[in-house]
């Protein structure tokens, strides 16, 4: 048999991803993991379809290097669009192996098999048959994709909203992996350095180590592993008075955005059509140009990283709540010094996960603290401050944009934006991208600062979507002193905020409503319907009441995937509140509406609080915060309502919805705290200081 | 050393030091996992329970704060009005990966039981002790809102 857990293609053979060896329930076997995004659901519908069973009757393998097919992380919105495509064909080619022999043994012509909740039928007559008996006795280790799956017009399953019954499962405990617990498991923690360039010069650790308390020290790295979580917190406190530390830098007045702007960078054409390398001042037409910037951010999941590891003579086993088990198996395998083979890492959920956060790192952390334990588990969770001050954080970006305006269009735009990385994952450039390691040696300590790829990372939707000549650059800062990383949507939140930013302000130039200007500019049916339908239900055309502003914004993701238009309604008095955000998204053929709805909504409310509060407050290059009070998010006293409509598009490929509403939403606000306000401003976050100053230098 | 409180309507007897937080002894000792740990400083609310019926942050109370207390958890609420919040969550999908929905169940639990006429601005205003990062948030209100109307029309019917 292949190997398991090696590829994810064509070359899949069934058995590797799928398994009826129980009766009644087809056991579905997937490299994707879920984060609080539903995927299993979507995947578990689309494989039900094919075979004519609910999805109840499929259940999920999910992120188990033993277990699942290699489909890379749960990143990038793409698990509906690639790996729901491949469950869909495999799904297909097993229903079509398994009517052939249901013809063949009932002799009767393929054409006349069908089958409900299993059970086969001929002629639309009951057989003794089911899948599960013609399962026995086929093998399916068959790889040929030559089955066509069913049209969309027959669909049952795929495009209704089964319930999400799962989430009545999590009220209780057991759900997640911080609840998962063995006999003899102990509890670990790691000091983190307060600083990535510290040292630690000494430690007394003979004061802190003692019956069922280990202390593992390795050059910077140290932690301790106790027999119980009351334990490891009061060994922990008197760890952390016992360690000196040493090369932590100055502090100082600079921002994360004053560091970017003062940054060495790479600059890399994206884009240059014919006609919009001359856009600059002398041109006729009305010119104007802006810059915008958003801070740097955090995921600030809800619950801490957690990850438990126990180290064998024979190898290791790891939970983790990491989005790509195998990239995290194979720097697991290379810190302990084990081939990837004898390292197993399995998924279990944990709280949201927007990206490359710290569940990594308290992966690896639990293996290597319990090297010192051999044979016991040993459980990490992380704390609010180990969350806030050492997961990594989303880059701050600088978006410069020159336009001129003619005739009511645009006739030239030249779009400029700066970026550190957005990856730094597992793995990512050849190295091992996790501080445990990294404090422990500096072998593993080496970080090499490489954005994904064109119109990716910090370049994502720096191209706009919009009929005009574009000159658009990418300044790539790999050199920034901060740990960057995935966070929901990369670059397309920052460029799209300041593209549909300024789309408002171009409009106001040229004389014109911003949804008639936006239109001017859209060829693409696609995105004319989401403009012009968030404008329906939103109301725009009706004058807003006294107090109130209203603003839009567009995008679709990576130019490629989803479409998305947001309506914001807001009222400034003094600091912004947010009243109401509708949105129309189109995503092709969905799966799961309610689940779809979820996303964006989701997506709609985490951009508001990034819009209105968040910011990683810094002393230079030091990170402060260490609680929720000094990193605040969007409260339920904050929330706005939300209104989301899907516009069906069944004869398009599905297209991820993850990331889809974060930039739209941000120009939404932006543009709706101007429509009210009077003043624009285009620094994030719109917070009561930044506004205050705006009036005040209008003044 | 031990400790003697009533959890979820049984008393226990703890043989765990007193100053160990409650939140531990919950999951650890007796193995009520659905009380959550967020951020272990009173803002997140994941971890909230009932301590003679009012909701208290779970991760900074000792167990020497509520020796003869009656602690109610999420696996502790289990009634009628327990089985319509379930309902209503259910129909507005209200959450999404979950883990602060523990915290937020116990709150509006409270807050619409102590209550013969809950009104909706009360019971949202009670969340404001929370925080949800998914952005569930739109959702859990409305499944607020449903959820007393499914109050309403049960108080009407009988």
């Amino acid at each position: 048999m292949p190997e398991l857990g090696s590829r994810s293609s064509l070359e899949t053979p069934l058995a590797a991803r799928f398994d009826l060896s129980s009766p009644g329930v087809v056991i579905l076997k997937t490299g994707k993991v879920e984060l609080g995004q539903g995927i299993l659901l979507a995947l578990r519908q689309i494989a039900a379809e094919e075979l004519d069973l609910t999805p109840d009757a499929v259940v999920t393998v999910s992120g188990d290097t033993r277990a699942s097919p290699l489909e890379g992380g749960t990143v990038g919105s793409m698990s509906v669009e690639t790996s729901g495509r491949e469950v869909r064909d495999a799904a297909a080619e097993l229903r079509a192996v398994l009517f052939d022999a249901a013809a063949r043994k009932l002799g009767v012509s393929v054409s006349e098999i069908t089958a409900e909740g299993g059970q086969i039928f001929a002629a639309g007559n009951p057989s003794k048959e089911t899948l599960w008996s013609l399962a026995a006795e086929v093998p399916f280790d068959r790889v040929q994709r030559a089955a066509v799956p069913k049209s969309a017009k027959l669909y049952k399953t795929v495009g209704t909203s089964i319930p999400q019954t799962y989430l009545l499962g999590r009220l209780g405990g057991g759900a997640f992996i911080h609840d998962q617990s063995f006999d003899d498991m102990l509890h670990g923690r790691v000091l983190r350095k307060p600083h990535p360039d510290a040292r630690l010069e000494s430690v007394d650790a003979d004061a802190i180590g003692g019956l069922g308390v280990w202390v593992v020290h390795e050059r910077d790295f140290i932690g301790v592993v106790a027999e119980s979580e009351q334990a490891l917190a009061t060994s922990m406190g008197r760890l952390e008075r016992r360690c000196r530390w040493s090369g932590i830098p100055d502090g100082g007045p600079q921002t994360p955005l004053d560091i970017l702007a003062n940054a060495r960078v790479t600059e890399k054409l994206l884009r240059d059509d014919q006609g919009s390398s001359g856009a600059n001042a002398t041109e006729d037409g009305q010119v104007l140009s802006a810059v915008y910037s958003k801070p740097l951010i955090g995921h600030g999941s809800i619950g801490p990283s957690c990850g438990i590891a126990t180290v064998f003579d024979s190898g290791a086993e790891i939970w983790s709540h990491s989005q790509n088990v195998f990239a995290l198996r194979d720097q697991i395998a290379r810190v302990l010094g084990r081939p990837a083979q004898e390292v197993i890492v399995r998924h279990r959920l944990g709280a949201g996960c927007y990206g490359h956060n710290g569940a990594d790192d308290a992966a690896m952390d639990a293996a290597m603290l319990a090297r010192a334990v051999p044979g016991r588990p040993v459980r990490v969770q992380w704390t609010r401050k180990d969350e806030l001050r050492c997961e990594p954080l989303g880059s701050p970006m600088r978006i410069s944009i020159l336009a001129c305006v003619r005739e009511g269009r645009i006739a030239q735009w030249k779009l400029t934006t700066r970026s550190g990385t957005h990856i730094q994952r597992p793995g990512w450039g050849g190295q091992v991208n996790l501080l445990g390691p990294a404090a422990a040696d500096p072998e593993f300590a080496a970080t090499v600062q490489m954005d994904l790829p064109d119109h990716n990372g910090g370049s994502k939707n720096a191209v706009a979507l919009y009929d005009f000549p574009q000159h658009v650059t990418y300044e790539f800062a790999p050199d920034l002193p901060f740990r960057l990383s995935a966070l929901r949507s990369l670059g397309a939140f920052a460029n799209v905020f300041a593209i549909e930013c300024f789309m408002d302000e171009l409009a106001e130039l040229a004389g014109c409503d911003p949804v008639e200007f936006r239109l001017r500019h859209l060829a693409d049916p696609r995105a004319r319907r989401v403009v012009s339908r968030v404008a329906e239900i939103s109301d725009y055309s009706k004058p807003c009441d006294a107090g109130f502003g209203r603003g839009l914004g567009f995008a679709r993701f990576k130019n490629t995937g989803s479409y998305c238009a947001v309506v914001a309604s807001v009222s400034v008095d003094e600091t912004v509140k947010v009243h109401k955000l509708w949105a129309a998204v189109d995503a092709g053929l969905v799966i799961n509406p309610a689940v779809v709805v979820s996303q964006i909504e989701g997506g709609m409310l985490q951009a508001a609080s990034w819009v209105l509060k968040e910011a990683v407050p810094t002393d230079r290059t030091r990170l402060l915060a260490e609680s929720w009070k000094d990193y605040p998010i969007l409260t339920f006293a904050e929330t706005p309502e939300t209104r989301v409509e899907i516009i069906a598009g069944p004869e398009f490929p599905s297209t991820g919805i993850g990331e889809v509403s974060l930039g739209p939403t941000a120009g939404a606000i932006a543009n709706a705290v101007t429509n009210v306000f009077g003043l624009r401003v285009r620094d994030l976050p719109l917070t009561r200081e930044r506004l205050m100053k705006a009036a005040f230098e209008a003044e | 050393m031990g400790v003697t409180l009533t959890i979820n309507g049984t008393p226990v007897e703890l043989r765990a030091d007193g100053t160990t937080p409650l939140i531990l002894a919950l999951r650890n000792e007796l193995g009520l996992k659905g009380t959550r740990f967020g951020c272990g400083g009173e803002d997140c609310g994941a971890c909230m329970v009932l301590v003679d019926s009012e909701p208290r942050y779970s991760c900074t109370l000792q167990l020497d704060d509520v020796r003869q207390k009656r602690i109610t958890t999420i696996e502790g609420l289990n009634d009628r009005l327990s089985e319509v919040l379930r309902e209503a969550i259910l129909a507005e999908n209200a959450g999404q990966c979950g883990y602060c929905l523990s915290g937020i169940f116990v709150t509006l639990h409270r807050c619409i039981s102590a209550s013969a006429h809950p009104k909706y601005a009360e019971v949202a205003g009670a969340l404001d002790r929370h925080l949800c990062r998914c952005g569930a948030n739109a959702a859990i209100l409305r499944s607020v809102g449903r959820a007393l109307k499914l109050i309403e029309a049960g108080a009407s019917d009988a």
